[in-house]
């Protein structure tokens, strides 16, 4: 079920405060779990999800050059979290053990320093319902061997060892969810 | 084209598993072409999306309330506040004399009452009153105050299926040959044996089904949607726009009322007010100044007054509380 709220883009443009409320209601959650993903906190997602409403509001006449409001909320948020994660290791930088996450903001400055970042020909309306429900369509194996990766962190080597298969499968399982959800992030709008 | 080697090293790095020296190599693959950036780009895209499917120690984010802090802020700055909370006030009056006018069949005060067959096809509740009901099929339902449920004829026999105006909580006894039915203004939702919230009062904007327990299925006539619910989430549907959505809940939070405990956790004064006016049947009106003040309190509702409840927030020093007959102010 997905469905664009691109239609809101003209009403919050021209001030509409109800059309602005119906965009906050479908998206707050969705866009804080986004950024706690990215945060790891959840007072700062809220925090930044709030703040990047609080701009769409702001800079609303200008809001009607966007196209797709989805790939721009997340796409807004997402910068608002690197900018997070960029501020947060420059507050450590005393801190010797941090060279670690230093090398992770670059990776990203470096990946996401382009402006055509790619948001705009994805489809992000219900993105997380939908990716949830391509998981739960998974082979058993398939699934088993990303939810581990995923949610409990556990590296290849371990997950090809608790699954008793080699790690050249566990590679090919991985690398073969991240293209299924890669094809639904792309699905038509 | 993207080699293994270079594929490998962006799940090693997107797993948190990545050396210095693979985080090195990695920045400086990147650097090297577009292609590379755009690759890893999507990669860390959809990873970090996919993390809310999997990840069950996802906070839970509560849009009302993050809603109802910035509406305040917006409103007052434009000076129009109060227009919106009167509008709803008298929707809410509205809806009250609604109900006492609409004939009942039967009705309940608070009480807990067993409905043995299938005869009673009709139940309902008025303000600050909520009741517990086993219907003939041993189906629990808990129905709030200013609802109604009614069973359509041979209930139990040939079909399990209820409409519901209002509130209520129901615990769904199996049955997997006759699906249990709940029909709303709305929504139709279909159940074999589960525990969920339904809610569709006639003057909330939203209309919304908890499921703490089983699967549901819900299907939407007018605009042909359907969707599943799991344990944990929340079905959202927009009466205005007709846009139906999943969030997901705090179990804890959902369903407080059938356990007749009153409990605010951090909750606006506006949003109390609001609750109170509907649990008492009272007129709590709040001032802009105090509307976003957050308050903690958990009362049992059988043994509690509302004037218990509001000297004990004006206890805490920080709003002044005047009473004039069932009028309440908070300022």
């Amino acid at each position: 079920m997905k469905r664009t709220l691109d239609y809101l883009i003209k009403p919050i443009a021209n001030g509409d405060i109800a059309s602005f409320e119906t965009l906050y209601r479908y998206r707050y959650a969705d866009l804080c779990g986004w950024a706690w993903q990215i945060v790891g906190s959840k007072e700062k997602a809220e925090e930044v999800v709030d703040d990047v409403f609080t701009q769409v509001w702001k800079n609303r006449s200008t809001l009607s050059t966007i196209l797709h409001i989805d790939s721009y909320l997340y796409a807004a948020v997402r910068n608002s979290c690197l900018n997070e994660l960029k501020s947060k290791s420059r507050r450590q930088e005393n801190n010797t053990l941090s060279v670690d996450a230093d090398i992770d903001v670059e990776i990203l400055a470096e990946a996401f320093h382009d402006e055509n970042d790619g948001y705009e020909q994805y489809a992000f309306q219900e993105v997380q319902t939908r990716l949830a429900e391509a998981i739960d369509s998974f082979p058993e194996k398939m699934r088993n061997v990303f939810v581990q990766s995923r949610r409990e962190g556990l590296t290849m080597d371990e997950i090809a060892v608790r699954n008793d298969i080699s790690a050249n499968t566990v590679r090919y399982h991985l690398k073969e969810a991240l293209s299924r959800l890669r094809q639904v992030l792309r699905s038509d709008k | 084209m993207i080699d293994n080697v270079n594929e490998l090293l962006v799940q090693t790095f997107l797993s948190g598993h990545a050396t210095s020296a693979e985080k090195q190599a990695l920045r400086e693959w990147l650097a090297l072409s577009e292609e590379n950036r755009a690759y890893f780009r999507e990669q860390w895209t959809v990873w970090h999306l996919s993390g809310v499917a999997v990840q069950s120690d996802q906070p839970v984010f509560d849009t009302d309330h993050a809603w109802l802090e910035r509406h305040q802020g917006m409103e007052v700055s434009e000076g129009r506040g109060w227009h919106i909370m009167w509008h709803k006030v008298a929707w809410r009056i509205a809806a009250v004399l609604l109900f006492l006018i609409v004939p009942a069949s039967a009705f309940l005060l608070g009480r807990k009452v067993g409905v043995p067959d299938s005869s009673v096809h009709s139940i309902e509740t008025y303000s600050g009153t909520h009741s517990k009901i086993v219907l003939s099929d041993n189906t629990v339902v808990w129905l709030n105050s200013n609802s109604r449920l009614e069973c359509k004829p041979n209930f139990g026999k040939n079909n399990r299926t209820v409409h519901i105006y209002g509130e209520g909580y129901f615990e769904v006894a199996r049955n997997e040959h006759l699906p249990f039915i709940v029909e709303t203004s709305q929504v139709s939702l279909r159940v074999l044996g589960t525990k969920f919230n339904i809610r569709d009062y006639d003057y909330d904007d939203f209309e919304r089904v908890d499921l703490t327990q089983g699967e549901v299925s819900l299907y939407n006539a007018s605009y042909e949607q359907e969707m599943t619910l799991r344990p944990n989430e929340r079905m959202i549907y927009d009466k205005k726009t007709g846009i139906m959505r999943k969030e997901r809940f705090n179990v804890t939070e959902a369903n407080l009322w059938v356990s007749e405990q009153i409990f605010f956790n951090e909750k606006p004064l506006s949003m109390i007010a609001s609750d109170l006016n509907r649990i008492f049947d009272v007129k709590i009106t709040v001032a802009p100044a105090v509307a976003n003040k957050k308050f903690y309190g958990l009362y049992n509702m059988e043994n509690t007054t509302v004037d218990e409840i509001l000297n004990s927030i004006a206890a805490t020093g920080q709003v002044r509380l005047a009473k004039r007959g069932n009028e309440y102010k908070l300022y």
